[in-house]
């Protein structure tokens, strides 16, 4: 059985400072009792404990987003959640990064893809994923991988541990006027991709894009 | 993967400008790109001036805002910009995306652009017998000025080849 306590933290710390997520983690796992190793059938009760924590600390419009995320955890892990072992993982914290890694992109793409218009999609995503690292992340990371199942994709995960996209809701109105380019790029991405996800909070952003391909 | 220390050429045709962009454009380039098109525009006295992005395969949010933004510096001082040679993937990913080229104009080719800051390219007459073989350029000499054109100034240049031109694409406002 697996540990999830360094995924569940992982989770938290997206939202909160370390030192809250770990203090909240240990005492959920005291309070419901069973040692101090976190295995997935401990999952629901757990989350029952942290729930105060959560609300406390997180900001109201990741709450839910965050429960789902940990209640995921504790089913039979889909296989999108697992990180692929074919994940290429590629530091990102100057322009240059971001050439490489759309570069990097768009060489998977065409691996699995014969459209231009897929690949050029999934390479200028990435490209505004990555930048937007740069300029408001000071580093991250961008994650590529390809899945088969259910059906083919390419999956590019970015990540970052900075200060947090507040507007979220601003942004994906389209009504978002900005002289910096987060939003557009940010509602860019999310127009390209079939799948968008958004984690985001004052200790990073986390942000999970699919391609059918 | 930019290299700082290369330079993008400008080109001088009839006094207008043409910047033939290549692969990537880092902001450090971009910057001096602006810089180099400022002075060519004041030195040669140039009212023009045709990006021709064919070279260019990915154009996101970011470089969109430099191209802007190189537009603008360049209506500071008088001169118009138009891009041309964005490929169909390209539009259609920007359309997507919903990102628009603010204030921009766009021309389906090279030929296209030069006419639209008042030069045209024609052909010698000769080898098949003055027929002029490419699309608008070859009606330039023969079409009505459209209102706001330049004066035109003709160019004569050896043909060049044929050049299948793509999908004909609406001005992205």
């Amino acid at each position: 059985m697996t540990d999830l306590r360094p995924s569940v933290l992982a989770l938290l710390e997206q939202h909160m400072a370390r030192m809250n997520a770990e203090s909240a983690l240990r005492r959920a796992l005291l309070a419901t009792g069973g040692g101090s190793m976190l295995t997935a059938d401990r999952i629901p009760r757990v989350l029952d404990e942290l729930q105060a924590g959560i609300r406390m600390f997180v900001p109201r419009h990741a709450q839910d987003e965050l429960v789902r995320a940990i209640r995921a955890l504790g089913k039979a892990p889909r296989h999108s959640e697992r990180p692929a072992a074919n994940t290429r993982q590629l530091a990102v914290a100057t322009e240059d990064d971001v050439l490489h890694a759309r570069a990097a992109a768009r060489r998977l793409a065409q691996q699995i893809s014969s459209s231009r218009f897929e690949i050029q999609k999934i390479a200028t995503a990435v490209s505004e994923l990555a930048r937007n690292i740069v300029m408001y992340a000071s580093g991250g990371f961008i994650e590529l991988s390809v899945e088969t199942m259910p059906r083919s994709k390419l999956v590019v995960v970015a990540r970052d541990e900075g200060p947090g996209i507040g507007n979220l809701d601003e942004i994906f109105s389209g009504n978002y006027r900005s002289r910096t380019g987060l939003g557009k790029g940010l509602l860019g991405v999310k127009r390209l991709a079939n799948e968008f996800d958004i984690t985001t909070g004052p200790s990073g952003t986390r942000i999970y894009t699919e391609f059918l391909v | 993967m930019v290299d700082p220390h290369e330079f993008i050429p400008i080109l001088e045709l009839c006094e207008q400008l043409i910047v033939p962009l290549q692969g990537d454009l880092g902001d450090a380039q971009a910057d001096r790109l602006r810089e180099d098109v400022l002075s060519r525009i004041r030195d040669v006295g140039a009212s023009g001036l045709v990006v021709d992005v064919s070279g260019v395969w990915l154009i996101d949010s970011h470089l969109c805002s430099v191209l802007a933004s190189l537009a603008a510096s360049a209506r500071y001082m008088g001169a118009r910009t138009v891009i041309c040679g964005l490929s169909p993937d390209i539009v259609m990913t920007l359309q997507t995306m919903g990102v628009e080229l603010q204030d921009v104009e766009t021309a389906r080719s090279l030929e296209e652009g030069l006419q639209r800051v008042g030069v045209s390219v024609t052909r010698r007459g000769g080898e098949s017998g003055g027929k002029l073989p490419l699309g608008s350029g070859a009606s330039a000499q023969n079409a009505a000025a459209a209102p706001g054109d330049a004066p035109r100034q003709k160019v004569r240049v050896p043909a060049p080849k044929k050049k299948f031109s793509g999908i004909p694409m609406r001005r992205l406002k």
